[in-house]
């Protein structure tokens, strides 16, 4: 239940989404990659992903990629 | 000490992405003049010398296509245009130019002076128009993301200019701690919440890499907050990428990145202010700092200043395109806005546009903040981060009474 007086903001439409949004409109999330793909490289072959960095082109694609690291670095040295 | 410090028991960073100052909060000069925004009449010449006037035209989503240019040189286009450059004074004339760059295309290149116009971002005007908005909060350096949140992080970026990877030196691993290092050592509680592991975290191969245990989700912030169990400190990070959630459904990037719609980070910032103040003692005894790592190349008017400590770094020119750089000077103006019941209503901090009172922040000024609440003396930690300003300072004797804090709800 809100507290205080209330202040109103608009829901984010979904026509905003564009999951397919090509990596290199984002130069921040392309570094993320990048910064990824280095620690990729250090893990044991059995627990890398398995994705090429040329096919990592989207932003879902990027999401997915970092997503399996960042689970997998949890996996290996220390739960959240 | 003031009962608002006194009674301070936790401290939550938010830190968005990629707007500057002007861009968000310049149009709240109209409705009180003691915030540095916009007059109305700040331009920038175009490439066929024809200034490009601010405009309250900023959209959600679509506007900055390419992604404007925030890389060390862009930057310093952007600064200094028609200048010798430093130490001259930076000239904020080199905005639209720099755009220009990217798509050669003047139409576009003159939609980097639009800002928001008055009740277009209910929450962050809120926020501002609430507690205390900083008139001078600068990025730590006039580059891009990763060497900017470093600053909150480590008090320093280890002589980096840019998005590339970073490893702390050996010879700095000890000399120089994080700040979660040092909330550890001195028996503090620390987390980094990303927003899911899909997004997760910009501090990839020293922090996450290292450390995974300090790290936890969005979710985990909510369930924290309702259960009243926030660490001590807390640093949140937005959604950084549109991605589809495990249940199937899209989640919009909430970082405000462009392209990214601002109206989900909107949101964002209104649920991590929520879940603080939906819980009465979370509530009395937190202080929230939202704020943006930098501004990614949108306009700003407010020259940066010099820093006033040094963290004995120069960058490489490789980071700056030829330009020497000494870590000595701060980078465009961004939103900061710090929010706790303990904070008069409208408090507006002053920046360098007052010559007496005025003061200058930086996000070496979160660690430092930090540090000297829970911590107290460190030498573990750049001289640069020591001199920063700290902010606790803003919270005061009196509680405001709940009817004069508000909520946000979704329309």
């Amino acid at each position: 239940m809100a507290k205080g007086p209330v202040i109103r903001h608009p829901k984010t439409p979904p026509g905003s989404y564009q999951g397919c949004r090509d990596l290199k409109r984002n130069c921040l999330l392309h570094s993320q990659v990048k910064h990824f793909l280095e620690v990729e490289m250090g893990l044991p072959e059995e627990h890398r992903s398995g994705m090429r960095p040329e096919e990592i082109d989207t932003e879902e694609k990027a999401a997915n990629f970092i997503r399996h690291l960042t689970l997998k670095l949890h996996e290996l040295r220390g739960k959240a | 000490m003031p009962a608002g410090l006194d009674n301070l028991k936790h401290i939550v960073v938010l830190m968005m992405e990629n707007r500057s100052f002007d861009h968000m909060l310049g149009a709240m000069r109209a409705e009180d003049a003691r915030i540095n925004g916009l007059t109305g009449t700040e331009s920038n010449p175009d490439t066929t010398n024809e200034p490009a006037k601010v405009a309250p035209k900023a959209a959600f989503q679509g506007q900055f296509d390419p992604d404007p240019d925030h890389h060390f040189p862009a930057v310093h286009k952007q600064l200094y245009f028609g200048t010798p450059g430093p130490p001259a004074r930076p000239s904020m004339q080199g905005f639209v130019q720099s755009y220009y760059d990217q798509l050669e295309d003047v139409g576009n290149s003159r939609q980097i002076m639009y800002y928001f116009k008055t009740g277009t971002l209910p929450v962050l005007h809120g926020l501002a128009r609430n507690y205390a908005v900083f008139n001078g909060w600068f990025s730590s350096i006039p580059g891009p993301t990763v060497c900017n949140r470093a600053f909150a992080h480590y008090g320093t970026s280890y002589g980096k200019a840019s998005l590339d990877i970073f490893y702390i030196p050996d010879e700095y691993k000890n000399k120089y701690k994080s700040i979660y290092e040092r909330l550890q050592a001195a028996g503090r509680t620390t987390k980094l919440y990303y927003f899911d592991p899909s997004s997760s975290t910009q501090e990839v191969v020293n922090l996450l890499q290292n450390q995974p245990q300090i790290f936890a989700t969005y979710q985990q912030f909510l369930k924290d907050c309702e259960a009243g169990v926030l660490p001590d400190y807390s640093f949140v990070e937005p959604n950084y990428s549109d991605h589809t959630a495990p249940d199937g459904a899209g989640l919009p990037a909430s970082d405000q990145h462009p392209d990214h719609d601002v109206r989900a980070g909107e949101e964002f910032i209104a649920s991590i202010y929520n879940a603080i103040r939906n819980n009465d003692d979370l509530w009395n005894s937190t202080a929230l700092l939202v704020t943006y790592d930098e501004h990614g190349g949108i306009y700003d008017h407010v020259p940066p200043p010099a820093c006033k400590g040094a963290d004995g770094f120069t960058a490489s020119v490789d980071d700056t395109g030829g330009v020497a750089f000494n870590f000595d000077r701060l980078g465009v103006r961004v939103p900061a806005i710090l929010i706790s019941p303990w904070i008069a209503k409208r408090t507006v901090v002053p920046g360098p546009e007052d010559p007496v009172n005025g003061r200058v922040f930086e996000h070496a000024s979160i660690p430092a903040t930090v540090t000297q609440h829970f911590v107290g003396a460190s030498d573990e930690r750049t001289d640069r981060e020591k001199q920063a300003e700290t902010f606790l300072d803003l919270l005061g004797d009196v509680k405001r009474p709940d009817e004069d804090c508000p909520s946000f709800e979704e329309d």
